[in-house]
């Protein structure tokens, strides 16, 4: 190989990894084939007893991404425990974080954008020992990212044999790259679970022309992760566009409850799509996978967001939305005629509404979801539930009907 | 159904021996699997050739303070992993942990030995609450551990794990 180097522009001397990987790079000892270790040192001038390998290991079990990447450095056999660790799962996150693996907010609340990693986390993707492939990953998290970079032709695709879940963080708009382009990255990935963030209750904003076609073939799972607070104007096709999903057997909505600045967001004038919008594209994603079991999660928290919904209980709300959506189903819903009343009844009862804490009670949530964020969600809605119970006090002592009645606007 | 309660001798790495209460004592899964093994010998002492008085003692003020709750199922299973990731350091755990860092070690290594797996946990999450945010550096010398990368691999290392930086 020629060092042509030199004569390129770029100014990334990171890309010397990817370029050129036997020239300059010294390649690693052979850290796969070496036996037990005990090169956990101990040295006679401290004395703090080493800790075995099976120990070690349960200790960075608990650490975060940056936690890890640095004990991968620190010796190969910490490497050997740290790395398979980290690359578990492989966070391409263009966010600044803190020690604790959090995002950094800025005094607005919010996330800041980190410099050296603004194309999803300075990845790559010929990386982990100069290979394009990553054995080690499991769960794959990829954010919104620039087009010119996802598109350049230094990057190849990712890689990922051994991925089991994929979670697309989508922006509001632009989705994962603000282009119609298919996101090369995930030309070869063939995720078993797909969960898509940020995902618009008028329909998913994920544009689906970016994922490309074969990387849905092995989905059984997806889960919809919807802001609670998000008031769109309802895409005209919502789910029609969503691409053939052949093996899908579950599907996740989940309302995710977020944190609102009361003077600012509930003040302004929402839309009523809420109140009867969201229970047809609930229908509407049941009949588009007329095979898949539909779970709704959390769908009674939606009233919560809006100041001109009637204050109920969280319980009473989703009861009605249960009620709703199944008789919407029973075949008073227009435009979905072309279903035979036998095949809507089906659905009927594959469709269920359960609360968050059931839910997370109940379910295998952690084969799908972020520990990390689970936990936000569930210390939210304690404070939700107070609020809103508080609320529904506040009306019955002002003598409103504070039933468990919900009426349509 | 007799109100006395059973005992059990435990004797040490340095010959001390200490008479506890069964409840107190199968915290270890360890030695409750050896006291099945053993049945029922009045007077006889388990050893525990792993362990000192000093970590011991220390050791059985946990498990006394531990000693009404359910205990771990013997296979923790995936389900069980996930839900130890929620959970913090509990208060009085959080305190009754505040050792130098050779007794913490010592703790972790007996915790393991003896197989009780929540105390193991309590010491694995304070270690990894010590090395957050800690440079390379800072982690070897917790550990004690001596480099052995030049200074080459490090930087390959660095730059493959890049992505993951805080």
């Amino acid at each position: 190989m020629l060092t042509t180097r030199t004569g390129r522009s770029s100014s990334s001397s990171s890309s010397s990894t990817t370029d050129q990987p036997s020239t300059t790079t010294p390649s690693l000892p052979a850290l796969s084939t070496t036996t037990t270790i005990t090169a956990i040192r101990h040295s006679t001038t401290q004395t703090t007893p080493p800790l075995p390998t099976e120990v070690i290991h349960r200790i960075l079990s608990y650490s975060t991404q940056g936690t890890l990447a640095s004990a991968c450095r620190t010796s190969k056999a910490l490497y050997r425990i740290a790395s398979p660790l980290l690359w578990k799962h492989l966070v391409l996150s263009p966010w600044k974080l803190d020690e604790n693996g959090d995002e950094v907010l800025d005094e607005k609340g919010k996330k800041v954008l980190d410099e050296n990693k603004k194309d999803c986390g300075g990845m790559k993707t010929r990386q982990k020992n100069g290979k394009a492939l990553r054995n080690d990953v499991i769960t794959s998290s990829l954010y919104h990212h620039s087009a010119e970079w996802c598109q350049s032709r230094a990057r190849s695709t990712l890689q990922l044999p051994n991925l089991r879940t994929l979670h697309l963080h989508v922006t509001g708009t632009g989705s994962l790259h603000s282009s119609g382009y298919e996101c090369r990255l995930l030309r070869v990935v063939k995720p078993q679970i797909l969960v898509l963030h940020n995902a618009f209750i008028g329909g998913p904003n994920l544009k689906m022309w970016e994922v490309p076609k074969l990387s849905t073939n092995n989905i059984h799972t997806i889960f919809f992760i919807s802001p609670a607070d998000q008031a769109l104007e309802p895409e005209r096709r919502g789910f029609s566009l969503f691409p053939r999903v052949p093996k899908i057997k579950d599907i996740y909505w989940l309302f995710e409850p977020v944190e609102v600045d009361e003077s600012n967001v509930l003040t302004s004038d929402i839309p009523m799509f809420h109140r009867q919008d969201y229970r047809d594209k609930i229908v509407e994603l049941s009949l588009k996978f007329p095979n898949a079991r539909l779970t709704i999660i959390n769908a009674g928290i939606i009233q919560h967001y809006h100041k001109r919904c009637p204050k109920v209980p969280i319980e009473a709300s989703e009861r009605e939305a249960a009620q709703v959506v199944s008789r919407k189903l029973n075949g008073t819903l227009v435009g979905y005629d072309f279903w035979s009343p036998e095949r809507k009844r089906q659905k009927v009862g594959s469709t269920t509404f359960v609360s968050f804490e059931k839910f997370i009670e109940k379910e295998t949530w952690w084969k799908y979801l972020e520990v990390k964020e689970v936990m936000k969600w569930k210390k939210l809605m304690v404070a939700i539930h107070k609020k809103n119970s508080e609320d529904v006090e506040a009306r019955k002592v002002a003598g409103g009907n504070a039933t468990d009645k919900v009426t349509f606007i | 159904m007799s109100d006395k309660k059973q005992q059990v001798i435990l004797q040490t790495s340095d010959d001390e021996q200490f008479t506890v209460e069964k409840i107190v004592a199968e915290r270890s899964a360890m030695i409750k699997s050896m006291m099945e093994d053993l049945g029922e010998q009045e007077g006889q002492a388990i050893p525990l050739p792993n362990v000192s008085s000093s970590v011991l003692t220390k050791i059985l003020e946990y498990c006394d303070h531990h000693k009404n709750e359910p205990l771990p199922a013997a296979d923790s299973s995936d389900a069980d992993d996930s839900r130890r990731k929620t959970s913090e350091i509990g208060e009085w755990d959080a305190r009754w942990i505040q050792v130098d860092q050779e007794m913490l070690f010592e703790i972790i290594l007996a915790a393991n030995y003896l197989d009780i797996k929540p105390l193991l946990d309590v010491g694995c999450k304070t270690v990894a609450n010590m090395i957050k945010g800690k440079t390379p550096e800072e982690i070897r010398k917790l550990f004690n551990i001596t480099n052995d990368f030049t200074p080459e691999e490090e930087e390959q290392i660095r730059k493959e794990n890049e992505w993951a930086e805080e």
